[in-house]
């Protein structure tokens, strides 16, 4: 299993498509800011003054970390901050199962779709599944690096 | 000393992205841009007007006095009063200042006969707010806010803005622009009122 997750193929595999998930992800947001930040502000999560200068670099730093991690450049940089987003997403998809507040994701799309509430809230625990998948991907692109060197040393 | 890489590394590609966000941010257009910082609720502003009894004076505030007539008899200690569509359509018709809260592409498709656009997503939102106090209009003006009706909450947000500007006769048109479409009233299309 351990050899596995270290597998270079995989890694490169793992690393690759997470990229390219995170820029087809940030691209709705990075063309529309002004949707992304109607989403953010639906969570009812973040203070008012907070909500626009996350909707305006969110979706570039999804952007910039996507394309590092494909390109391979600053990889494990890019998957620290690709695995720190990845935690703020699922947390703040839990918050607001939690506390009953449905909502359109915002992950790969700033269009709002009408649902009904059970429907949004299905689709939120489906969302934070996927995002706790990204993760051990993110860990897997992060880490791997970690351990080859440990091994080689 | 590979944890500082990384964490380097992290920092390097996050300066890049705000670097980026904030060029895109300033030469993207403004239905497509944010201010840095919004206000979305009322607590995030400061009222800057009068009391309802301040600005009464006006003789020809918040409209014709058939107007004021026909509107519901609101609380003016709250920022606005859901009404429905007959009512909105009366107000509209008495000469209400109608307001459309939607992006402005929604509107340029289609919105009530004479509403000014007031997109409170974008950049330019406080500008067009900044711009009903440079056209003088009364606080006590009648306005009718809309959005797209059903989960929509953008009509409320802008009405809270509007109210802490000081503006106090506000309704809120709760099921919006659809319901508008569904009785089969007049739509203007493109970027004028």
């Amino acid at each position: 299993m351990s050899r596995l997750l270290h597998n270079h193929w995989l890694s490169i595999l793992v690393r690759i498509a997470l990229g390219i998930i995170f820029v087809i992800a940030a691209w709705p947001k990075v063309y529309d800011p002004p949707s992304f930040a109607h989403m953010i502000w639906n969570y009812k999560i973040l203070p008012s003054s907070w909500i626009n200068p996350m909707a305006i670099v969110l979706p570039w730093l999804e952007m910039v970390c996507g394309l590092a991690l494909v390109a391979g450049i600053h990889r494990r940089g890019a998957a620290l901050l690709v695995t720190g987003m990845l935690l703020v997403f699922i947390a703040a998809l839990l918050t607001d199962i939690v506390r009953d507040i449905p909502v359109n994701c915002g992950c790969f799309s700033v269009t709002p779709v009408q649902r009904s509430h059970e429907e949004l809230v299905a689709e939120m625990k489906a969302d934070t599944l996927r995002d706790l998948g990204m993760l051990l991907m993110s860990f897997q692109a992060l880490l791997t690096r970690v351990t080859w060197r440990a091994e080689t040393l | 000393m590979r944890s500082k890489q990384v964490v380097g590394e992290a920092a390097l590609l996050a300066a890049v992205s705000i670097c980026l966000a904030g060029i895109y941010n300033l030469m993207a257009p403004k239905e497509r841009s944010l201010a840095w910082i919004g206000h979305y609720s009322a607590g995030d502003l400061q009222p800057q007007a009068a009391t309802p009894e301040a600005s009464a004076s006006s003789p020809t505030a918040g409209g014709s006095k058939y107007l004021r007539t026909i509107a519901p008899p609101k609380d003016p200690g709250l920022p606005y009063l859901e009404v429905a569509g007959d009512v909105a359509q009366r107000l509209q018709a008495a000469g209400a200042l109608i307001i459309d809260a939607r992006r402005s592409d929604a509107y340029e498709r289609g919105h009530i006969p004479g509403a000014r656009s007031i997109a409170i997503w974008e950049r330019d939102a406080d500008e067009k707010i900044g711009a009903l106090q440079k056209e003088a209009i009364p606080f006590e003006q009648v306005m009718v806010v809309y959005c797209s009706g059903g989960d929509c909450e953008d009509s409320k947000i802008l009405s809270e803005k509007l109210g802490m500007t000081g503006f106090y006769n506000i309704y809120v048109y709760k099921e919006g622009f659809p319901d508008w479409e569904r009785r089969g009233l007049p739509v203007h299309r493109g970027n004028t009122p």
